[in-house]
């Protein structure tokens, strides 16, 4: 239990730095990448405990129950986990509060190799419609980099950005912007 | 003896230039009043159209003229024995055009126009058109085209059509797509394409006789190519990623594309009747919006490898890259005008998104809108006026604004949104 | 291995030195040729050549008295020099004919003698003394009688010339007045028609203003336009201020914009503030114009 949690504390801790690395050589020159980077890994460290690890105890059921009840467990997991990530303005930087919870995704995902996951890249609306479509799939394979490096299989994500193309929110102000900056996870079973 | 000689033709040929000469260097900027006399027509049964209505809201919505009220008008002539120019002087009329609608023994309509510079008191014009019944709107403004021509020294592009995308959300989940097209005037607008899932970047062949444009209709974006006159389309591109962006070259055989199949938004050039795909570009930044140079030589395009979106210029046959914006923060779309001159584009400007036109000769770089979120721009095929999308408090419309800035007007609007506009070339 | 450096030295320097003031020579002449290519030009030509053209007429007009009295003045110093010359001729025959004379009488007197001294021969040897005397006598008395001739004759030479040089002298300062009153005379003329060219410039600027702003509040550039074209409209005016007729004089290349000049004097039609002015300033600089359409407000 305590192996597995430091190990996966380095796994994270390889995750971040190898996006960074992968980001840095990107465009955005942002010094808020390099920053969020310790607190990412404290986060993951200290939530990491309370991921899917319930699953490991019940070792006396028999193989399809305990697979049933193993998949019930992991959707109801998944149900509770947030779905919708989002971005600073022309940025495509995995934000640090969704490592949690992305990495969860990710885990899921690794035990479930017939899972398959479409990540939705969006944009608001400032700017031109194909930049923004290009921005929104930037940040979309940000979101699926970091899952594959957790663990999930690059065959079961798939990006598809659709640009400022579909707004969550309909308003023309800062508020609505920052809603519509976003990645959304969606499984398909 | 020699001196005595060049004084006298000194004062010779000052005496031979005695002539005053001022210099204008200075006028005023306002709309030509013009009158546009309603069309003589003999028949009991009217006809479909008011030709001269349209002619002259064409020529009104160019922003360069001032069109007489038919109210006004003293008499209605429709031949040059009728015209009286004192009238239309004393009207204040600096222009008129007359004309007369005749049925042909084919079933088919010829329209004769003249136009009269009312204060030369001189003919500058005198032409006919013929056509069908449903043909009354374009030849009106085939009509507009001539006179504007004749007037401004330009020629008109009212005999055009626009493409567009207009978007209307049915409820959270659920969208209605359309991609019209329709008269410059928005007149007869046609779908071309219906769909719940988006649609955008139409781009016209430079004959004006195909569109490609993107849609999600798969599920994924892809690109695909309309042919006007058969209506059937195919997918040409359906790769992981991007598929997007399309533009046409000027020879009407390549279409310049963004792709990011090979992990990057990159731009690729891909060949239609062979459909051999060529990368273009080779950068880990985000590189878009693909547009031609007038000879086809080099591409255009978006790319934020500076570290914002800028436009950069690559020939195609070397790769040499060139950096062409760097006023703003923010630029992109671009658009070249057809002498290469102009670059018409998006551009940031204290947080707001304008159009904006970069004079490569100068440098000068001269926001063109004043309205919000304005995108897509398109120039006419005269280079006159840019078209482009903006917003208007909760709805997406069209604006049009001249190429110097001068004139600005709403392009009438529509249900729904409107969105992504491209002007035709001039068809035939 | 040191000589062989040394010997460079002072060639080295010598060139360097030679370099340098070749560069400052050059230098100097290339700035000195730039800063004399710089042209100012006059914004406003028409001005200018109005000015130019009246001053030239002016100073032409003074020139042309100047030389027609200059030539007055040869003039009168020729025939006084003619009548000067004269008077020596005539002087110098007179001096001729009295040598004549006087070279006769020598003649005859030499005959006489010549017959008194055949006489003398034949005569007695006793007369001969007195002869003698008398002959001395007598050729002192001539001698004498010429030499007052002479004198009489040196006297009259110089009195002719005492009254000659008086009324040269009188005619002189007659001529200096006569110049003096003719020059300013020239002067008033010059001084007038100077005045007249002021006035004459003065309204033919506020003319030119007048029409300049009349046209330029009708003239409705084409969306062809651009700065740089230039279309040149020759127009006719009538005392009246009204515009009589306009032409293009020198075309643009592009019929819009030659026409919206065209249009734009047709439609200023008249200027009325032109019917105040002076006739002949009128006709003499407004009654035909030329009209330059430059446009450089214009966006491109």
């Amino acid at each position: 239990m305590r192996v597995g949690t430091i190990s996966k504390a380095i796994v994270v801790a390889a995750t971040v730095a190898w996006i960074t690395g992968c980001s840095s050589t990107g465009s955005s020159s942002d010094s808020s990448e390099t920053m969020e980077q310790d607190t990412q890994q404290q986060d993951q460290a200290s939530s990491s405990g309370t991921g899917s690890d319930s699953s490991m105890e019940s070792g006396q059921m028999d193989h399809d129950a305990m697979m049933a009840q193993k998949a019930e467990e992991a959707k109801a997991a998944l149900a509770a986990l947030q779905s919708v990530f989002y971005f600073d303005f022309d940025k495509a930087v995995v934000p640090a509060d969704a490592f949690e919870d992305l990495s969860a995704h990710a885990k899921y995902l690794s035990m479930n190799p017939d899972a398959r996951l479409v990540l939705e890249g969006h944009a608001d609306e400032r700017g031109t419609r194909e930049y923004n479509m290009a921005l929104g799939e930037r940040r979309g394979k940000a979101v699926s980099r970091f899952m594959t490096v957790q663990g999930a299989a690059s065959n079961q994500i798939e990006v598809v950005s659709y640009g400022e193309e579909r707004p969550a929110m309909m308003g023309h102000e800062d508020g609505s912007w920052a809603k519509n900056r976003r990645v959304e996870l969606k499984y398909s079973h | 003896m020699l001196r005595l000689g060049a004084l006298l033709l000194f004062i010779w040929s000052s005496l031979a230039q005695a002539e005053l000469t001022i210099e204008i260097t200075q006028g005023v900027d306002q709309p030509v009043p013009v009158a546009v006399v309603p069309f003589g027509w003999q028949q009991a049964r009217s006809l479909p159209e008011d030709v001269a209505q349209i002619i002259s809201d064409d020529l009104y919505r160019s922003g360069l003229f001032a069109m007489m009220n038919r109210n006004n008008m003293l008499s209605f002539p429709t031949r040059s024995k009728e015209v009286y120019f004192r009238d239309w002087r004393l009207a204040d009329q600096d222009y008129m055009l007359i004309g007369q609608v005749l049925a042909e023994a084919d079933g088919r309509y010829r329209i004769n126009y003249e136009l009269y510079d009312v204060v030369n008191e001189t003919r500058l014009l005198a032409a006919y058109i013929k056509g069908t019944n449903k043909q009354f709107r374009r030849m009106a403004h085939r009509v507009a085209d001539a006179v504007y021509q004749k007037l401004t020294g330009i020629p008109g592009a009212f005999a055009t059509e626009i493409v567009y995308v207009t978007a209307q959300r049915l409820s959270q989940e659920r969208y209605n797509y359309r991609l019209e097209v329709s008269d410059a005037d928005g007149a007869n607008p046609k779908v071309i394409l219906q769909s719940n899932e988006p649609i955008l970047s139409p781009s016209w062949s430079r004959d004006g006789k195909k569109l490609a444009y993107v849609s999600f209709e798969t599920g994924r974006p892809a690109i695909f190519i309309h042919d006007k006159l058969t209506g059937a389309r195919e997918q040409v591109t359906r790769y992981r990623g991007l598929n997007g962006a399309p533009s046409w070259s000027p020879d009407g055989k390549t279409l310049a594309l963004t792709l990011s199949k090979d992990g990057n938004p990159e731009i690729y050039t891909l060949d239609i009747a062979s459909r051999k795909l060529t990368r273009v570009t080779r950068h880990y930044g985000i590189d878009t919006e693909a547009t031609w140079s007038a000879d086809g030589k080099s591409i255009l395009f978006t790319s934020n490898r500076g570290g914002a979106p800028q436009i950069y210029q690559q020939e195609l046959a070397t790769g040499w890259v060139e950096r062409l914006t760097f006023e703003g923060d923010y630029n992109a779309k671009a658009h070249l005008t057809h002498d290469g001159r102009h670059l018409v584009m998006v551009h940031r400007n204290r947080g707001s998104f304008h159009i904006a036109v970069q004079d490569l000769k100068t440098g000068r770089l001269d926001v063109l809108s004043q309205t919000s979120l304005d995108e897509s721009p398109s120039i006419a095929p005269n280079g006159s006026i840019v078209i482009y999308a903006t917003q208007e408090g909760d709805k997406e419309v069209l604006a049009a604004v001249s190429l110097d800035g001068q004139v600005k007007f709403r392009l009438p609007s529509k249900s729904g949104n409107v969105r992504e506009p491209a002007w035709s070339p001039y068809l035939q | 291995m040191s000589d062989g450096l040394k010997s460079y030295i002072l060639p080295t320097i010598l060139a360097l030195l030679f370099h340098a003031g070749l560069v400052m020579l050059t230098a100097t002449t290339w700035f000195e040729t730039e800063g004399k290519q710089v042209r100012v030009t006059p914004r406003h030509i028409n001005a200018e050549l109005v000015d130019l053209r009246s001053q030239n007429k002016a100073k032409d007009e003074a020139k042309r008295k100047a030389d027609a009295s200059k030539k007055a003045a040869a003039k009168k110093t020729a025939s006084k020099k003619a009548a000067a010359k004269k008077k020596a001729e005539a002087k110098r025959k007179a001096k001729q004919r009295a040598e004549k004379d006087k070279q006769r009488k020598i003649a005859q007197k030499k005959k006489a003698d010549n017959k008194r001294k055949a006489d003398s021969k034949r005569k007695a040897e006793a007369e001969r003394l007195s002869l003698a005397k008398k002959k001395k006598a007598d050729q002192q008395k001539a001698e004498q009688k010429k030499a007052d001739q002479k004198k009489a004759e040196q006297r009259k030479q110089a009195e002719a010339r005492r009254i000659a040089d008086q009324a040269e002298q009188e005619e002189k300062l007659l001529a200096q007045e006569r110049l003096r009153q003719q020059q300013a005379q020239q002067q008033a003329q010059a001084d007038a028609e100077q005045a007249w060219q002021a006035q004459a410039q003065q309204l033919v600027a506020s003319a030119s203003d007048v029409i300049r702003s009349g046209v330029q509040s009708q003239w409705v550039r084409p969306a062809s336009a651009r700065n740089g074209m230039v279309v040149s409209v020759r127009i006719r005016l009538l005392p009246t201020g009204e515009v009589d007729d306009a032409n293009i004089f020198k075309s643009s290349g592009d019929e819009a914009f030659d026409r919206s000049a065209v249009k734009a004097v047709l439609k200023a039609e008249r200027f009325p503030k032109l019917q105040n002015i002076d006739p002949v300033v009128f006709d003499r600089y407004l009654r035909q114009i030329v009209l330059e359409f430059r446009p450089d407000d214009l966006r491109y």
